[in-house]
């Protein structure tokens, strides 16, 4: 009897003494964090090409220089890349049946900010796209481009094109690297 | 005898109904109870994003000397604050330094901010005995008084989250108030 109530006691002191010790109390808050790739591109100039042959010179050596530059900048959380390409394979005039080689174009990019200018005196194409910024590694709030056009000076207007305004859309694409 | 020990007993339930009593440590989330952080920008992503006062917890203290004399004992509480896990998990498969969350104090109530008022504390802590502390030295307080403590949190602020692989990382912070 002596041992039952020994031990109820025992296990009555313990009771006690977990009772007495200094507690605490949590809180708990669910955090959750979503993060999402960056990567925008924006033409800051030059955002309609247009070459308009009017005159004889025009034709012989062609139209080029700092009036025909397409400017930009890129905003990437990532290392990237800046592919160009076209929406068609040549130019195509108003009523669609005359046309125009996209060779007769060339464009040279005449800087990055960042990674490497990689084409210069390019004629345009279709099909794999052309890399005009290759390897920016680096993430970037403030990436630059430029690309300077030119058009009948190393490829010439063929001397059979009808007059006519020839268009094609060109195509900026910013891909991850 | 029977009766001297009944006696006894009753006495020691007493007491243990007292020392229940006046013992009160707790610690209630009044606002600000969960937080996501949204990196959609690359501004948000290279600065960070801050909510700010965003949790309000609600404190109640009051430790008992253990003489029935309803005195608070010289008891002063602390507050401590951890992660659940580290590196913080993503649902695709990727990690998140755990460095890239801070926490601030703007309102310590009686207590003193271990780090300041206002000043971010980088979570470093990822249990009891690892947590950071934010508040020490919280009075005693009178039941049923309690006082408000007023939190601040930050992601990629002073550790930019620039560079981490997009996912939804997920982790619970753990605030414990403790006496000292």
């Amino acid at each position: 009897m002596k041992k039952v109530i020994l031990g109820f006691l025992a296990i009555l002191f313990a009771g006690q003494i977990s009772f007495a010790q200094p507690v605490s109390d949590m809180a708990v808050i669910p955090m959750g964090i979503t993060i999402q790739n960056i990567m925008r591109l924006t033409i800051t100039r030059g955002g309609n090409i247009e070459f308009v042959f009017s005159s004889a010179a025009d034709r012989l050596a062609g139209l080029g220089g700092a009036a025909y530059t397409t400017a930009g900048t890129v905003v990437s959380t990532q290392a990237w890349d800046l592919e160009l390409t076209t929406d068609a394979a040549q130019f195509d005039d108003e009523s669609g049946t005359n046309n125009l080689p996209l060779a007769t174009v060339e464009l040279a990019t005449t800087t990055a900010s960042t990674g490497t200018a990689a084409l210069a005196n390019t004629a345009l194409a279709q099909g794999a796209p052309g890399v005009l910024v290759v390897d920016a590694g680096a993430a970037t709030d403030a990436g630059t481009f430029s690309i300077e056009w030119a058009c009948g000076t190393t490829t010439p207007i063929p001397a059979a094109t009808l007059a006519g305004r020839y268009t094609v859309n060109v195509i900026l694409s910013l891909v991850a690297n | 005898m029977k009766k001297y020990i009944g006696f006894v007993l009753f006495l020691l339930i007493i007491q243990n109904m007292y020392g229940q009593a006046d013992t009160v440590i707790r610690l209630d989330v009044v606002s600000g109870g969960s937080t996501n952080f949204h990196f959609n920008s690359y501004t948000k992503i290279t600065s960070g994003i801050e909510y700010a006062n965003w949790t309000r917890f609600r404190v109640y203290f009051k430790v008992h000397d253990g003489s029935h004399t309803n005195t608070p004992t010289a008891n002063t509480w602390e507050l401590l604050v951890h992660a659940n896990t580290s590196p913080i998990p993503g649902d695709g498969g990727n990690t998140l330094g755990i460095d890239r969350i801070e926490v601030a104090v703007e309102n310590a109530g009686s207590g003193t901010a271990t780090a300041g008022i206002g000043n971010y504390v980088v979570i470093s802590g990822t249990s009891q005995a690892t947590a950071n502390q934010l508040i020490t030295g919280g009075l005693n307080l009178a039941v049923p008084a309690y006082e408000d403590v007023i939190i601040s949190y930050r992601v990629g602020g002073t550790n930019s989250v620039q560079g981490a692989t997009p996912d939804y990382y997920f982790v619970d912070l753990v605030f414990t108030l403790n006496t000292q």
